[in-house]
């Protein structure tokens, strides 16, 4: 893990611990959102109506959301359509498109649970999205 | 010798062409290619924008059109073959014989490969392709070993194709029913030979369970590498024994083949993975690169890096490798 990341392990865990799912699922969806309102991230319509979780493993935080309307939303109920567990380094070396999910999924360092059609979709989508030079930036700051 | 790399998105073949691919092979949204996947694949906007650029730098855009028409639907298929030739293909691959036909009849400049799914092992079916439809390139089937390949080479004038990296498929490609089986789809008629519609993962204290349309084809125990849940790769018991019943999850590495296929006059080398993502595109077509240059410039002098086998080692399916069939002494 880099050094950054190890660094914030414990208080995220700590946080992950005594803050309440929907706030963190809350702040995970705000932030999905405003990417998609950079035009970074518009999803594809097979994934309106869809929940999703992504699980970092490391830190013990599981967000929660859904698309509606083509918007990013904080998902409440436990129960998604499609749940995706890695670690935080793992999840940001996707994002930023440096590293590739099937290698991962080889490795058992991704792992996939619910609708796996589903999980393709949103593989192939963040696979055919071109990183904006505003990721790389953010990504630099916490380099995986 | 041409290096061939797989695009299932302009973002990978982009990738591709930056890594150093002489050649991108990609397919349209539809059933009409063997990688018909989710979410996969390009839009005629995101052809033109593909081919215009690899136009610009001296490459070559691919079209795989190389499943087999399902009664009725030929048009489909055919309207593929229109659709590559108006972007600007620089050559199809197929694998239907009537779909050649069609092809050869109405676009009559346009190159032909026949695919790996047409399933052409021998000379004969070779010779036939091109004396029917004056295919160029023959994709070999990953049956076939060294010195089969060295001979088809010095019997034909069809320009040889192999694959260099990338997942196995263990039977002679274009006649594998296995999925089928199990789902309905075949690579054959739906592009799919493990619909994700049928895969079904589950995870419980570490041990990973593979279900394709219910049937448990593998177990994977905490920490085991895992692969593509196909039935051809899973574990089953067989005679009491539990192991894999055809084949190990694993990829084909040619790295250390490649200065005797170019000697055998292989004009192209095809990595696996149209479904993989532009980071496995861009990681596999340089280390391809470098090594086909390294084996082109002093062939005596070759051998193969530690590090690009690493780099390959870690994409692999199951993480491992092999010379699958271009090796076997007992043939
Ligand atoms: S099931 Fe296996 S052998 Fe059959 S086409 Fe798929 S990869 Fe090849």
């Amino acid at each position: 893990m880099n050094p950054v990341l190890t660094r914030l392990q414990a208080p995220l865990q700590r946080l992950a611990a005594h803050v309440p799912a929907p706030l963190l699922s809350l702040h995970f969806a705000a932030g999905l959102e405003i990417a998609r309102r950079l035009k970074w991230l518009s999803p594809p319509p097979e994934l309106d109506g869809r929940s999703f979780a992504i699980n970092l493993r490391d830190l013990g935080l599981r967000h929660a959301f859904c698309c509606r309307q083509g918007q990013f939303r904080p998902h409440w109920p436990q129960a998604v359509d499609l749940e995706l567990s890695a670690s935080t380094a793992d999840f940001l070396a996707m994002l930023r498109g440096q590293m590739d999910a099937d290698t991962l999924f080889f490795q058992r360092r991704l792992q996939i649970s619910g609708d796996t059609e589903l999980g393709l979709i949103v593989k192939n989508w963040l696979d055919a999205a071109e990183r904006p030079a505003w990721l790389d930036k953010l990504a630099s700051c916490l380099p995986a | 010798m041409e290096l061939v790399a797989p695009a299932g998105s302009l973002a990978a073949l982009k990738a591709a062409l930056q890594a150093g691919a002489d050649a991108v092979y990609l397919g349209l949204k539809n059933a009409t290619n063997a990688r018909n996947f989710a979410g996969l694949n390009f839009s005629e906007t995101d052809i033109r924008s593909g081919v215009a650029l690899a136009r610009g730098l001296g490459r070559k855009v691919l079209f795989a059109i190389n499943t087999f028409p399902q009664p009725g639907r030929t048009q489909e298929w055919r309207a593929a073959v229109d659709a590559a030739h108006d972007l600007g293909a620089h050559a199809v691959i197929l694998a239907d014989p009537g779909l050649l036909a069609y092809a050869r009849d109405r676009y009559p400049h346009l190159r032909l490969h026949l695919s790996v799914q047409g399933s052409a092992t021998h000379l004969d079916a070779i010779e036939l392709m091109r004396e029917q439809f004056n295919i160029q390139r023959v994709v070999l089937p990953r049956v076939l070993t060294l010195n089969e390949i060295a001979k088809l080479a010095r019997q034909t004038t069809v320009e040889i194709e192999v694959f260099g990296f990338g997942s196995l498929c263990v039977m002679a490609e274009g006649r594998c029913l296995l999925s089928s089986f199990a789902t309905g789809d075949s690579p054959n008629n739906k592009g799919v030979c493990s619909p994700a519609h049928a895969v079904r993962w589950t995870e419980q204290n570490g041990q990973l369970d593979a279900r394709l349309n219910g049937i448990l084809i593998d177990r994977y125990a905490p920490g085991e590498p895992a692969a593509y849940p196909t039935l051809c790769k899973g574990r089953f018991e067989v005679d009491g024994e539990f192991d894999h019943a055809l084949e190990e999850p694993t990829s084909l590495n040619a790295l250390s083949l490649l200065p005797q296929l170019a000697q055998m006059g292989v004009r192209a080398i095809k990595i696996e993975g149209r479904q993989r993502s532009p980071a496995y595109v861009a990681q596999v077509v340089a280390t391809l690169r470098a090594a086909i240059d390294a084996a082109q410039a002093a062939p005596a002098r070759y051998s193969v890096r530690p590090d690009w086998q690493a780099s390959l080692a870690r994409h692999a399916e199951g993480s491992q490798t092999t010379q699958g069939a271009f090796e076997r002494p007992w043939k």
